[in-house]
């Protein structure tokens, strides 16, 4: 008998160890690396008016697909160039507020960066049609009041989205109100109603004839789109905050 | 008649047994020498095969007369060899992906895939004049990241490849543009789907989609 488990010995250990190393081999194709993040990423956020955000989430969609999207096909005649330009153009007139949010974040090298970005493309980068700064190594980190408030622990609360402006949430709504409440061009040009909204619409329509439609190939691959962007939402602007 | 003759040669049974051998052995020395290397040293390192299908895609995008209808099949063959198809599955639908039976799996990630392409690769053609550089990676055991920036017009976006070592080479397993994980984003759909109406129900509706979008 010893003998005879001597001679096999070397069988069942062999045995053995193919079936454990197949085992781990099994184990490790379904569960040990894919499943990992199952927990972490469990709800993305608080959703108690999903139903109101829906409508919000399919008139913006539509406002997209019908109105935007054939202006921007026209607006793109102009030469990119200039288009170009004009999203600089408006960056540079809100980098101010991105330099007062840095301040507030106390990150001293992101503001001062923000501000010399302000100070060169203003001046040598005429009004910020151009944008010299980065070329001499400031390179822009946008800070908004939203990321002040969640710097300082303050959550999402719940998720909205709002007409026109789309996606956002408790928090970050009310970081738009402080952005434009420290806005400087807030206090220096008070425009009419309708200039205003012409102000905003080139902005809008400029920075979407940019745009590879990469909205429509996210909306059309995902079963069920408002869930989709509600996820992208949270992720782009955790992603935002800690930066 | 003709063409039997000549790729028939290695089942001619007149061949001399030492010469079987040896062309035996010629045969399994190149098989076990060409498979692998091949295999590997394309993907040997993450950024190789980022680097790779991005080298691959862009030649095909700025090639002079470049159609997307005629060249779809090749962009998504230099793309398709980089994804871990079935990780990817299995992660889209985490926990879930255990109920599924073997063929709901294969089902399951052919729809998925046969989504994702019609939707991404038509309207490729938007990003030829764009360009796009791999600047990082990091690797922690058999994971992997790797950084890349899409140079657009008027912005950087940047691209990061989460990445898995397999016994060939190593695959990409999620795209995260912007802090944006795709792969999260599509598990967070898929979950609410099969949280309000069941697996099933779920599999009914990517059949429909897929349909949709032949």
């Amino acid at each position: 008998m010893d003998l005879l488990i001597k001679r096999y010995s070397k069988l069942i250990a062999l045995l053995g160890l193919l079936a454990s190393s197949s085992l781990v081999y099994a184990q490790e194709e379904e569960d040990e690396f894919f499943f990992f993040e199952e927990d972490a990423f469990e709800e993305d956020i608080a959703d108690p008016f999903e139903s109101v955000n829906r409508v919000m989430f399919n008139f913006n969609d539509k406002l997209y697909r019908l109105i935007l999207s054939p202006v921007v096909k026209t607006y793109r005649l102009i030469p990119e160039g200039a288009r170009v330009s004009i999203s600089n153009f408006y960056t540079n007139l809100t980098t101010p507020v991105s330099a007062i949010n840095a301040l507030l974040q106390l990150d001293l090298p992101n503001a001062g960066s923000e501000v010399s970005r302000f100070a060169l493309n203003s001046t040598i980068g005429i009004l910020g049609l151009f944008d010299p700064a980065t070329r001499w190594g400031f390179e822009q980190d946008r800070e908004d009041f939203g990321q002040t408030l969640a710097h300082y622990g303050v959550g999402h609360g719940f998720y909205l989205v709002l007409p026109l402006i789309s996606f956002s949430s408790l928090r970050d709504a009310t970081g738009r109100l402080g952005n434009s409440a420290l806005n400087p061009t807030n206090y220096i040009w008070d425009p009419e109603l309708d200039d205003w909204i012409a102000f905003q619409a080139l902005d809008t329509v400029n920075d979407f004839s940019f745009d590879v439609d990469i909205y429509t190939s996210l909306y059309d691959s995902a079963l069920d789109p408002y869930v989709f962007f509600r996820s992208a939402y949270v992720q782009n602007r955790e992603g935002a905050v800690n930066r | 008649m003709k063409k039997n003759t000549t790729s028939a040669w290695f089942l001619d049974l007149s061949l001399a047994p030492a010469q079987k051998l040896v062309s035996a052995l010629v045969l399994t020395l190149v098989l076990s020498m060409a498979l692998p290397t091949q295999s590997l040293a394309q993907f040997s390192t993450p950024t190789e095969t980022v680097q790779n299908m991005y080298d691959a895609v862009f030649t095909i995008l700025k090639a002079p007369g470049f159609n997307l209808d005629r060249d779809k099949q090749r962009i998504d063959d230099a793309v398709s060899v980089a994804f871990d198809t079935n990780t990817i599955a299995q992660s889209a639908l985490a926990a879930n992906y255990r109920e599924l039976s073997a063929e709901q799996r294969v089902e399951f990630e052919e729809l998925f895939f046969s989504i994702l392409k019609n939707t991404f690769i038509e309207r490729l053609d938007a990003y030829t004049d764009e360009s796009v550089e791999v600047t990082g990676q990091e690797v922690d055991g058999n994971r992997g990241t790797v950084q890349s920036v899409v140079y657009a017009s008027n912005s950087d976006i940047s691209v990061n490849y989460s990445m898995r070592q397999r016994p060939n080479g190593w695959f990409i397993y999620d795209i995260v543009v912007e802090d944006v994980s795709l792969l999260s984003s599509y598990r967070s759909t898929y979950r609410s789907i099969i949280r309000r109406s069941g697996i099933d129900s779920l599999l009914n509706d990517l059949r429909t989609q897929a349909i949709e979008l032949e």
